[in-house]
């Protein structure tokens, strides 16, 4: 009887299995041999399709109720690439691994199909929340000093405040900057920014492309509240050698990328380094501060099913003042004592290294795997001397980690994708090492160090419940292990689409969101001083539910969509410090540090052309955030410091000719608010021997400073056609072309007439012109 | 390119981004109501005295800029014909206004009674406000004793003050104060001087993490001057954390990258703390 029920069980399944057709394969760049991830694979004529997974691998399964007839047309194609169809029979399974070609000479051809179906693509998907950007929408907006700058470029998106002008600092849905998780090819970047953050650390030479997830996050994602912004860099030209680079006012950069085995395995190395202080140490002029970024990846395909890769990064700031150079450059006369007489240095060094080695598998037609090893590492070390004091403090944090992921298609209708990491981390802050008689004042101590463990486990399904409703739903299991305690919990996921007709739908999503650690910091600017620390017995994780429901219409004639969305985000255990807490060399900072809950909510508006000579887009987000935190602001409700009413950005680009592209960003935002002091008076000390002088305040975030705008210009000029091998192009661009203050804070200074002071807000950078020079081969 | 050309380029381009640098934005901001400032100091079983002053705008005085602490700015500032009283267990005494010290008021013979409330009322008929504050007055602590010796290092020059005393029963909190001979204004003179530069350091210990007898040692860098007053006080869990804040404050660090600190007060309707600790003081000659 066994054998008859499993017979008929066979019998079944394949019943159901017979007739389907299955397709599944790669999808790559046709000239460089990079995966291309998210493309669109659709059955030519219907709403049946799928996309590739961010490593370039689909698998499409189509049911035999879908198809009518013996042959079906899939369609393949990727944004600025040229379109593939391919005809196969029905009832067949296939594997496919296609090359698309791109086809950037004839933009307006690029196949405006293939710009549709991504579109329409984003209007069927469930994701929300998200904007997928490629280095070719970016590389031509204007920015700061001539430098495409990708986290300047994501602060341009509806939900994302900047910090201080110029930083690099991201508020996203009324979040804290410490609550974005960034991550360049899988590994965790904790410092994101050079000199104090006003230029990131991404060479865009080297990157391929980025998703910045605002909500709706999918379950594989954790660890911070409010974005996961997704690096990847390129993998390396599997064919030929290919090199980029730039010169400009503040940098240069070079790339080379090519095979190491023509088709099997390819590198890709940049590297990007500042040289003003190479450039005025010819006029004797000492600048001792600069910075240099080094990527570098390889890739190796052992077999169809298998791939290898690995990348690594570094960067680091460097400051290295000594006596010796300012006497140099100061006139004998001039010198009162010798810097170098006095024995005076100080420096600073900070330090991002990553590392990736990851693993890519395909079993049958239907499942993916990726398998990484990470490591990431971040220090810092602040340094002086003085004759025969010498003070040094370190500061490192290293993780070492592993993650799996799974991508199952089960069928066009059913996406599966499950996985776990373990991330070990350890914090090793305030190394101090004292020599002479500062020793005194300050004595050497190892610091304490810091082990914990972060887990997570997830799994979600994407389904199709009929042709209009589609639905998301996941679970992430998260936690923390440090020594005493134990942090674990679940993170719920969801998120819907409903489609109104063929060109609009509505979306619906809530997302759990739960972190475990945290940057200690009570400046705006990065500094060298601020330290990430994990959750402690007495810290507890900080965590958010976030609801969002979004509205998306197509234009398809002219290229263009709309989307519309609304979020209501609640924090607890958001962390603050006590009034006047001192962080600097405070290895007791848990006593130092509140906690607290707060409310986020908003709109955002998103117009976006992508297509045409003239394309870009408009955001626009209105939003509110507040605090609450027992000990602060008497126990009162306080507004978040980066609580900025509105918000609008207007970025284009438009193609004068074949070699001419001019491009425009227009920003408004509300202002900041700070603390504002009102007033003053004069209090004895405790023994009456004298006076200080004690500040009136505001309540806390009670002032809000003048709103920012400014106009960014930048004007491509490219080589002539006929230069095919070797293509260069001169941008010559213009911030904040008209010049106006974009206020970080609020100054006390002498009023014009010379009685009395007045408030003023002082603005960081004006009109700042830039030429660079670019050229790949 | 010759070294001068670049030399000047460079200038030429830091005249022009210089030249580019943007114009401050204004901003107008209300100002704080002036209220009432209250500070006190007792004399046990002798005295209390009580300073009161006025607050004033942020845009009147700015230390950043560089202003210093004129006696005209000080004298506005001072309340000298305020009505000022304190009772205790039924009792009320009046504080009179300090002839030679302006903004300081006194009372006559009000004693120190341990676990006693001592409520302060004070109104000003020129600014039309009554402010009012109650205190406990805590158990005295004494020093055991006290004592100093002067030393050096290649560069600095120090002081150690070694000092001891008896923990009180219960949860308790210390204030230590060190500071000089030459203005001791307890017995004479104001803070309200202008320009005082007496050095004074503050110590503050609670009990949470020693019990029975209390020994220390305090460094004082560079104490030039030839003896010194400390003084130690029983004081409350409130007062404490208000003397805490003050002293984060100071620090430099902390001064660079803090976020504005708005104190506590126990004046109801003004600024300011009014205590009732009487210290224990030693005078400390050294040689």
């Amino acid at each position: 009887m066994l054998k008859y029920t499993f017979f008929l069980l066979f019998l079944f399944a394949s019943l159901c299995v017979f007739g389907q057709t299955t397709i599944s394969g790669t999808v790559t760049d046709g000239d460089t041999g990079e995966d291309l991830p998210y493309a669109a694979i659709y059955v030519k004529g219907t709403n049946i399709g799928t996309e590739t997974n961010e490593y370039g691998f689909y698998s499409l399964t189509i049911k035999p109720d879908a198809i009518t007839g013996e042959k079906v047309t899939i369609v393949f194609s990727f944004f600025g690439y040229g379109e593939i169809e391919q005809e196969l029979e029905v009832g067949t399974f296939h594997t496919i691994n296609l090359e698309l070609e791109p086809k950037i000479e004839n933009i307006d051809e690029v196949v405006i199909t293939a710009e549709k179906s991504r579109q329409e693509k984003e209007l069927r998907s469930t994701d929300m929340s998200t904007t997928k950007l490629q280095m070719e929408q970016i590389k031509n907006l204007p920015s700061l000093g001539g430098e495409v700058d990708i986290i300047k470029v994501v602060q341009l998106l509806p939900g994302v405040q900047g910090g201080t002008e110029g930083s690099t600092g991201m508020f996203v849905r009324g979040g804290d900057a410490d609550q974005n998780l960034v991550l360049l090819d899988e590994a965790t970047v904790y410092n994101i920014g050079h000199l104090f953050g006003f230029f990131s650390v991404f060479n865009s030479d080297a990157i391929r492309d980025m998703t910045m997830i605002k909500g709706g996050f999918p379950s594989n994602y954790g660890g911070r509240l409010s974005s996961i912004l997704d690096i990847r860099m390129k993998d390396g030209h599997d064919n030929k050698i290919h090199g980029a680079g730039g010169i400009g006012l503040l940098s240069s950069r070079i790339t080379l990328e090519g095979p190491i085995l023509k088709d099997k395995a390819s590198f890709l190395i940049s590297a990007r380094r500042t040289y003003i202080d190479k450039v005025l140490k010819l006029a004797n002029l000492f600048v001792p501060y600069y910075f240099y970024d080094l990527n570098g990846k390889a890739q190796y395909k052992i077999n169809d099913k298998n791939r290898l890769f690995y990348s690594i990064y570094y960067g680091k700031d460097v400051l290295a003042f000594d006596g010796q150079d300012v006497d140099d450059q100061t006139e004998p006369a001039e010198q009162d004592t010798s810097a170098a007489d006095l024995g005076l240095g100080f420096g600073f060094n900070l330090a991002n290294l990553t590392n990736t080695v990851r693993w890519n598998h395909i079993y049958g037609d239907k499942l993916f795997s990726n398998v990484s090893l990470i490591s990431t590492a971040f220090n810092y070390d602040i340094n002086g001397k003085l004759g025969s004091n010498n003070i040094a403090i370190r500061s490192n944090i290293f993780d070492l980690g592993m993650k799996a992921d799974w991508d199952y298609f089960k069928n066009s209708d059913l996406k599966i994708k499950f996985g776990t990491s373990i991330i070990s981390h350890v914090f090793n802050p305030n190394i101090v090492s004292t020599a002479g008689d500062v020793s005194d004042f300050l004595a050497s101590s190892a610091g304490d160090k810091l082990y914990t463990q972060e887990f997570g486990a997830y799994g979600y399904a994407d389904q199709d419940i009929n042709p209009l409703w589609k639905i998301k739903y996941g679970l992430r299991v998260s936690g923390s292990f440090l020594k005493g305690k134990t942090y674990a919990g679940l993170e719920p996921r969801f998120s819907t689409r409903y489609m109104l007709d063929n060109k609009t739908s509505i979306k619906a999503s809530y997302s759990r969101m739960k972190q475990y650690m945290h940057r200690v910091s009570s400046s705006t600017v990065a500094l060298p001083t601020d330290l990430w620390y994990p959750v402690t017995a007495n810290i507890a994780p900080q965590i958010s539910d976030q609801v969002a429901v979004g509205y998306n219409m197509l234009f398809e004639k002219i290229g263009t969509s709309l989307t519309i969305e609304g979020y209501y985000k609640w924090l607890q255990n958001l962390i603050e410090y006590r009034e006047g807490a001192n962080l600097i060399l405070n290895n007791n900072f848990e006593n130092e540090l509140l906690q607290g809950k707060g409310d986020a909510w908003g709109g955002e508006v998103l117009l976006q052309k992508n297509k045409g000579r003239f394309n870009g887009w408009i955001s626009y987000t209105i939003s509110w955030a507040t605090r609450d935190f027992d000990e602060l602001n008497g126990g009162r409700t306080f507004w978040a410091k980066y609580d900025r009413r509105h918000s609008i950005s207007i970025v284009g680009n438009f193609d004068i000719s074949k070699r001419i592209t001019f491009s425009a960003v227009w920003v408004y935002q509300t202002g900041s608010r700070f603390t504002a002091q009102i007033g003053q008076y004069f209090m004895p000390n405790s023994t009456l021997t004298g006076l200080d002088i004690i500040p009136i305040y505001t309540d806390r975030n009670e002032v809000q400073m003048s709103p920012s705008h400014r106009l960014d210009l930048n004007l491509t000029i490219h080589s002539r056609e006929k230069e095919k091998k070797f293509k260069s192009e001169w941008a010559f661009g213009c911030y904040n072309v008209y010049n106006h203050a974009q206020p970080y804070r609020v100054d006390i200074v002498p009023a014009e007439q010379g009685i009395g002071y007045k408030y003023q807000q002082p603005g960081l950078f004006g009109f700042i012109p830039s030429i660079a020079y670019n050229f790949k081969f | 390119m010759k070294k001068q050309h670049i030399a000047i380029l460079s200038v030429l381009f830091g005249l022009f981004f210089a030249s580019c640098i943007p114009k401050p934005l204004p901003i107008e901001l209300r100002t704080a109501e002036t209220k009432l400032v209250v500070s006190s100091q007792v004399i046990p079983n002798a005295t209390m005295i009580v300073t009161l002053s006025k607050s004033f705008g942020a845009l009147s005085y700015s230390e950043e800029n560089g202003d210093t602490t004129g006696q005209e700015l000080l004298d506005q500032l001072l309340v000298d014909s305020a009505i000022i009283t304190i009772s205790y267990s039924g009792f009320t005494d009046t504080l009179y206004p300090i002839p030679s010290a302006p903004g300081l008021y006194a009372s006559i013979g009000t004693p120190s009674l341990i676990n006693t409330d001592y409520t302060l009322n004070i109104y000003d008929p020129e600014l039309n406000q009554t402010v009012w504050s109650t205190a406990a007055m805590l158990e005295q602590v004494q020093f055991d004793s006290v004592d100093a010796i002067i030393d050096s290092t290649e560069l600095f020059t120090y002081t150690d003050v070694y000092f001891s005393f008896e923990d009180l029963i219960g949860d308790n909190y210390y204030m230590v104060n060190f500071y000089s001979e030459s203005n001791d204004s307890v017995q004479s003179g104001s803070p309200f001087e202008a320009d005082q530069n007496i050095p004074t350091e503050t110590i503050l210990l609670h009990d949470q993490t020693f019990s029975g007898t209390y020994s220390d040692t305090h460094r004082l860098w560079e104490w030039e001057e030839d003896s010194l007053f400390v003084s130690i006080s029983n004081i409350s869990q409130e007062y404490f954390e208000y003397l805490s804040l003050r002293q984060k404050s100071r620090n430099f660090f902390t001064d660079l990258v803090k976020e504005p600190i708005n104190y506590p007060s126990n004046i109801e309707g003004g600024y300011g703390y009014f205590t009732t600790h009487f210290p224990d003081i030693r005078l400390v000659t050294l040689p």
